[in-house]
């Protein structure tokens, strides 16, 4: 063993970040961001590595990796979905291993939609569950959620911190909204905002039932904004969505913005009286990050990562009918009282939690013991 | 609000839409059904039709993910192959490197091609409705009685009045900006100024970076303000509320217009506010204080296109009527130092009158009813 401090094999303090895509607006892009902004304002020599992406943000490929890798630096991997080739870099690291978990979508929600999906989630279901076994890793784990599930897979609980992501609400908070944008939805603001990818894990379809729901007690529909990706092969779900939405005569009411620039996001949390959440899955949901900081109150159905990320303050509707939530959407956009609590009490979250310098503090504070440690294994 | 109030509210909530739901009757919505048997009858479909169903949901976008579409990031590179499968990744790979910039290319493409049809389906809308509505306003106006004063040629140049004895842009920008409080966040948007003239108030929003947009019946000063930069489209105030969602405001702004209206426009005005203005939302009504005797020398006998005089009281009255929670009157505009009868040396009841005097003769000029939603 090497006598003097510090000493990472011929490297130093050198780390690399492995993440599927790189890409700015996105959770994973955006945390890999963060951690080596982190970690380079703390001395460290950082690299990210990703198999694509969006090139200006600065990353290698692969190959670049294993070359950085194989004297010894230390290694923070992203765990999400299939990713063969990041998962087989990562397990010959020979210095520090550090897992990020991003939880991984279970397959059912894919079944009958992609089999391709089905097969991706469930081989990174594998990848997780190999990895969790495996002693010589460590996990940061985006939610108390997601720690406890690896835990269960196998992970030893000394080995298992939590550390919110980092994200982009500040960037959002700071830039200027896109102007087409703004005065395009300020004209008709929504009452409902939801953010996140058109998947089926998404509550995409409780949404549109919530929001017949509405219409039906309140006598008017809400005017819905659906901002986030969506992909080709999920053509039978986004069908199904399409006849949902014709079925519950809800028409142009639900408006699909598709994905949006940084600013154009940020126009169409302005332009929001509300973010509604009615997610199945997701590791720690950083759209409701993004509300806190600018002030537009949530509504969400429960589950354990959303209501973990809202806290106890929050409008997290547990085994409650559709009738209940629209009530509940009805009872916010008319109350400007309850409003300006939720907002309060996000704001107060999001100060404590998940401001800039407490992610940072929380991520140094569990990464940087492991980084200065010796590897296991 | 703590824990124990988020339960009280969600039973709260219960009860409330136990209570709607019984007062309407059974839901006439169709079953709900599960995931998967829902994906097997749409597994029915030919696959042009369930494409045909999303190629519907996307068209209401903005086709902001064409960008997305193209972006390499989305590439997979996996292969089943178990013995050229390295190969083929490596194939991939140097594929990849090499198309990157042209799919970069691509996508920036897409990008400024989206954003070019989304400004000029923003421009064209624009157009429209500035043309829809002026020819509602042109049909309005037939056989209206200043239809009549302008064939008989009694009409005159009010935009060109108003620039002389409304004062400066400045002056008037420095009277307004007391209103600002209301507005305390880039939130409290969007905020609708009808009969923005010449766009002082709107000015002040936008340098406070609130959403803001102005209406404003003479289409010369609207194209004016649209040339500073302002969002403000000519027409008839009261319509261009109508045609806007219900709670879909945070303010509605009106300065020195009621006063030129008649007393029932004044009350749909309130009206229509009110269910335009998102809870919580604010509405300024700012006209000449008729309290203060002056006004009747100077403001209001200026102006020969004004018709209705409205006591602070009654203002307020209707604003409650109209179904404001919170509707408080503020004072404006106090008359310059120098116009107002001296106490001096005339002992205590001497002074006591001359402020009774002051108040009724020379009290501010104008006042606003502010009131909340």
């Amino acid at each position: 063993m090497p006598w003097w401090p510090g000493h990472r094999g011929v490297s130093g303090k050198r780390v690399a970040i492995l993440v599927p895509s790189l890409q700015r607006g996105d959770a994973t892009g955006n945390d890999a961001l963060g951690m080596r902004a982190a970690l380079a304002a703390r001395d460290w020599e950082v690299r990210l590595f990703a198999e694509g992406g969006d090139r200006s943000l600065g990353f290698g490929t692969s190959a670049d990796a294993r070359a950085f890798l194989r004297d010894g630096a230390s290694a923070i991997f992203h765990q999400g979905t299939q990713w063969d080739n990041g998962v087989r870099i990562f397990e010959r690291v020979p210095g520090v291993r550090i897992a990020r978990d991003h939880n991984v979508t279970p397959a059912a929600f894919f079944a009958g939609v992609s089999e391709d999906f089905v097969g991706a989630s469930n081989v990174g279901l594998e990848q997780r569950q190999r990895l969790a076994r495996d002693p010589a890793v460590s996990w940061i784990a985006a939610s108390s959620m997601n720690a406890g599930e690896l835990v269960a897979l196998g992970a030893s609980p000394s080995r298992v911190g939590v550390v919110p992501p980092f994200h982009q609400a500040e960037d959002l908070a700071a830039v200027e909204p896109d102007e087409i944008a703004l005065r395009r939805w300020a004209a008709l603001p929504a009452d409902v905002l939801f953010v996140g990818r058109l998947a089926p894990n998404k509550g995409h379809r409780r949404t549109f039932r919530i929001a017949a729901s509405y219409a039906e007690l309140f006598g008017r529909r809400l005017r819905i904004r659906l901002v986030g990706s969506h992909d080709r092969r999920w053509a039978p779900w986004l069908a199904l969505l399409a006849r949902d939405r014709e079925q519950l005569g809800l028409g142009d009411s639900i408006e699909y913005l598709g994905t949006l620039s940084t600013s154009e996001l940020k126009a169409a949390y302005l332009t929001s009286r509300l973010l509604l959440c009615c997610s199945e899955h997701e590791g720690f949901c950083v759209p409701l990050v993004e509300a806190a900081r600018l002030g537009v109150p949530v509504v969400a159905t429960w589950q354990q990562a959303v209501a973990e990320t809202l806290g106890p303050e929050a409008l997290v509707l547990r085994a409650v009918s559709d009738d209940v939530v629209a009530t509940a959407i009805h009872r916010v956009l008319d109350d400007g009282g309850l409003r300006d609590a939720l907002v309060g009490a996000q704001q107060a979250r999001y100060a404590q939690l998940f401001a800039p310098s407490a992610v940072e503090r929380a991520f140094l504070a569990a990464v940087e013991p492991l980084l200065e440690g010796e590897p296991r294994g | 609000m703590g824990e124990l109030e988020v339960d009280a509210l969600v039973g709260e909530l219960r009860r409330e839409a136990e209570q709607l739901r019984a007062s309407l009757g059974p839901s006439a919505l169709p079953p709900e059904e599960d995931r998967a048997t829902a994906l097997r009858g749409l597994a029915a479909m030919p696959e042009t039709a369930a494409l045909g169903g999303f190629g519907r949901l996307v068209e209401a976008s903005r086709l902001a993910s064409l960008g997305a579409l193209a972006d390499p990031g989305d590439v997979d590179f996996q292969s089943h192959r178990v013995r050229v499968g390295r190969v083929v990744i490596v194939v991939k790979q140097v594929l990849r490197r090499l198309l990157t910039p042209v799919l970069d290319r691509q996508a920036a493409f897409n990008r400024a091609s989206v954003q070019a049809f989304a400004a000029l389906e923003e421009e064209l809308g624009q157009r429209l409705q500035g043309i829809e509505r002026r020819l509602i306003a042109l049909e309005e106006a037939v056989g209206s009685p200043e239809a009549h004063e302008a064939v008989a040629g009694i009409s005159f140049d009010y935009g060109a009045f108003e620039e002389r004895f409304r004062g400066d842009r400045d002056h008037v920008r420095r009277q307004l900006e007391r209103y600002l409080v209301h507005f305390p966040t880039a939130g409290a948007g969007p905020v609708v100024d009808l009969g923005c003239g010449r766009g002082e108030f709107l000015e002040l929003l936008r340098d406070a970076g609130i959403v803001a947009w102005g209406v404003e019946a003479d289409a010369r000063r609207a194209s004016a303000c649209r040339a500073r930069g302002l969002d403000v489209r000519a027409g008839d105030a009261l319509q261009a509320l109508e045609d806007l969602a219900d709670a879909s405001l945070g303010g509605i702004v009106s300065f020195q217009v009621v006063e030129h209206l008649t007393i029932g426009k004044t009350v749909r005005l309130l009206a229509v506010a009110r269910r335009k203005l998102r809870a919580g939302g604010c509405l300024i009504v700012e006209t000449i204080n008729v309290q203060s005797l002056i006004t009747f020398t100077r403001a209001w006998t200026i102006d020969p296109s004004h018709r209705q005089p409205i006591h602070p009281l009654t203002l307020r009255f209707l604003a409650e009527q109209a179904g404001f929670e919170r509707c408080e009157l503020r004072y404006g505009s106090e008359v310059e130092a120098g116009s107002a009868l001296e106490a001096a040396g005339g002992g205590e009841a001497a002074e006591r009158n001359v402020a009774r005097l002051n108040a009724l003769l020379f009290g501010p000029q104008d006042y606003a009813v502010v009131a909340w939603a």
